[in-house]
């Protein structure tokens, strides 16, 4: 499709949205894309670094055999033609990140062609395939330190040459919550595959936004603006939403909408420019002289395919068909592989309803892990302690707020359920007599209470059913409670 | 071969006075001159780039690094282990 530029002369002119996106994604190979330096995030700066990655002359790089299997395997998962044969190219461009002065990336003959990501919209309801021009494999850049104090910038090569696939999709998303949609698929594909650790925090996964405004209904697109290098989700969001306002401004006051290269800039809660695009910059591709043509097996691909397991969208729509919860939920369960293997075995073992280890593995479990900042393999919780807490609750022998004080005790100890209980003396308080005497303190030292529920505020119920717990030092079993103050009070 | 030295001076980051772009012009167009001839080079049938010839992969298994000194010993400025270029913010 042709670009035309538009002068929105109508005010009240409607628009179409059009939004293309770039995906990088480290992947997570032991060593990096064309040396045997480590791949690994941190770790003190130039520390993994030697002369192929430093791109010293006279060294030749030679491709991580890994990288090209999870690239493969990543574009099977997104239902792309694996090409048999693939070149690389290099991409020049002068910066201080790159030491060689160009990326070895690929240009003609991409590993992947064609494809597409499905994403989920409107709470699973509606789906939509965005559809792919590419997946090929290249290096990561060098990192940049900039010292705005001493004006300088500081540059670390440990990041130069991890393996990145790049993901390009077609100009078919159409706004801010599809990109999220998107993203968040790619993620949890990826992650699924293992392939990619995909966290955004650490810069493994980032992304090219490029946004254009039509004329609804129009055939031709826009000029488009990129907004290179966001970082999070959220980040995407807001800069997509940023962009796609501006040009409805410039467009509704009758300007033109220039081609210009943008960064998200999280502070300023805004997208700066970086540099006006006279023309597209010249990276001056061409095939890569020191690495000859790559070829594909069949068979290779073959057994790749074999290697992809179940992935998130098919596990999402199991999810909620089999164990009948909410897709909130599966949503939440899919974008955490150990999240989700932890729910599907606790509830196999139908200690309790499927929506209840949901509801304790998304709240408490998941408020826990972030709380200390940690990960659910780094806690104490398995699936026999949890189901064993789990079934406690069930059977009544402890309460919701007791079980909570147990499930801190078994992700941070060595300790089983009733370990906990026996040494806390949180076993629930059934007994009606005993827990009678207990409302009745409750109701006498809290006389408003009847007063209120009086004057028909009978909400007041839950809180008097929490001074309840309070006073049996969450021992006592709320519903019986509940039903013993409502009594009382209409008693007077 | 169409040839542009300031284009290609901006791309390499060269601020180039009007004496050096007419200087280095003529050499350069020199030596694209002598590299023109390439594609009329008689191949004796074989490719330019045989696509019969494997890529060879290399395993996922960790070579080691070189030490950050040695890494650092080419940089005319050094700083915390990094190497320093001019600000680019």
């Amino acid at each position: 499709m042709k670009e035309i530029i538009y002068k929105g002369s109508e005010p009240s002119l409607e628009y179409d949205v059009v939004i293309g996106l770039e995906v990088h994604v480290e992947l997570s190979t032991k060593t990096k894309m064309y040396c045997g330096c480590k791949n690994i995030f941190g770790g003190r700066v130039n520390s993994n670094c030697c002369e192929i990655c430093l791109g010293m002359p006279g060294t030749l790089p030679t491709v991580n055999k890994k990288a090209v299997e999870y690239a493969i395997k990543a574009g099977l998962a997104f239902d792309c033609t694996i090409n048999k044969k693939t070149s690389f190219a290099r991409k020049n461009y002068f910066y201080p990140d790159l030491p060689k002065s160009y990326q070895i990336s690929q240009a003609n003959f991409p590993l992947c062609v064609g494809g597409f990501v499905e994403i989920l919209l409107d709470e699973g309801r509606k789906t939509k395939k965005i559809s792919l021009r590419q997946i090929h494999m290249e290096e990561d850049a060098g990192k940049l330190i900039h010292d705005e104090s001493l004006g300088l910038t500081l540059v670390d090569y440990n990041r130069a040459g991890v393996p990145l696939i790049e993901i390009v999709s077609m100009p078919e998303l159409s706004s801010a919550q599809e990109v999220k949609a998107y993203l968040e698929t790619i993620r949890n594909t990826l992650m699924c595959l293992g392939v990619s650790d995909c966290r955004m925090q650490e810069g493994s996964m980032r992304c090219d936004v490029n946004v254009s405004l039509k004329p609804k209904g129009s055939e031709i697109l826009g000029t488009r603006c990129e907004i290179k290098n966001v970082g999070s989700f959220n980040g995407a969001v807001k800069a997509v939403e940023c962009e796609i306002n501006r040009q409805k401004d410039v467009l509704n006051a009758g300007g033109q909408i220039k081609q210009i290269t943008m960064r998200w800039d999280e502070s300023k809660n805004d997208n700066v420019i970086m540099r006006e695009k006279e023309s597209a910059v010249d990276y001056r591709y061409f095939e890569e002289p020191d690495l000859p043509i790559l070829e594909i097996d069949e068979a290779e691909i073959e057994k790749i395919k074999k290697t992809i397991p179940e992935l998130p969208n098919a596990k999402l729509a199991r999810l909620m068909k089999d164990y009948g919860i909410v897709y909130a939920d599966a949503n939440l369960l899919v974008s955490n592989l150990d999240k989700c293997e932890m729910f599907e075995s606790v509830a196999k073992l139908e200690k309790c309803a499927p929506n209840k280890v949901a509801n304790w593995l998304l709240g408490d479990v998941s408020r826990i892990l972030n709380e200390k900042n940690i990960e659910l393999k780094d806690s104490k919780l398995n699936v026999r302690n949890f189901s064993e807490m789990l079934e406690l609750i069930e059977e009544g022998k402890i309460s919701n707020t007791a079980g909570k004080t147990v499930l801190e005790e078994i992700m941070e100890n060595d300790i089983t359920p009733l370990e906990v209980i026996e040494k806390n003396g949180l076993v629930q308080i059934n007994d009606e007599e005993a827990l009678k005497a207990i409302a009745a303190e409750v109701l006498s030292t809290n006389p408003q209470i009847s007063e209120l529920y009086d004057k028909g505020k009978t909400n007041i119920l839950g809180f008097a059913v929490g001074q309840c717990m309070k006073l049996s030092k969450g021992q006592g079993n709320p519903v019986i409670f509940q039903k013993i103050v409502a009594d009382l009070i209409k008693r007077g | 071969m169409s040839f542009n030295l300031e284009h290609v001076g901006k791309l390499a980051k060269f601020v180039l006075t009007e004496e050096e772009i007419k200087k280095f012009d003529g050499q350069i167009k020199e030596i694209l001159e002598l590299i023109e001839i390439l594609p009329d080079v008689p191949q004796n049938g074989e490719n330019r780039v045989n696509i019969n010839q494997r890529c060879g992969l290399r395993e996922d298994i960790e070579t080691s690094s070189i030490s950050i000194d040695e890494v650092l010993s080419n940089a005319p400025q050094k700083k915390a282990g990094c190497f320093v270029a001019p600000s680019l913010r």
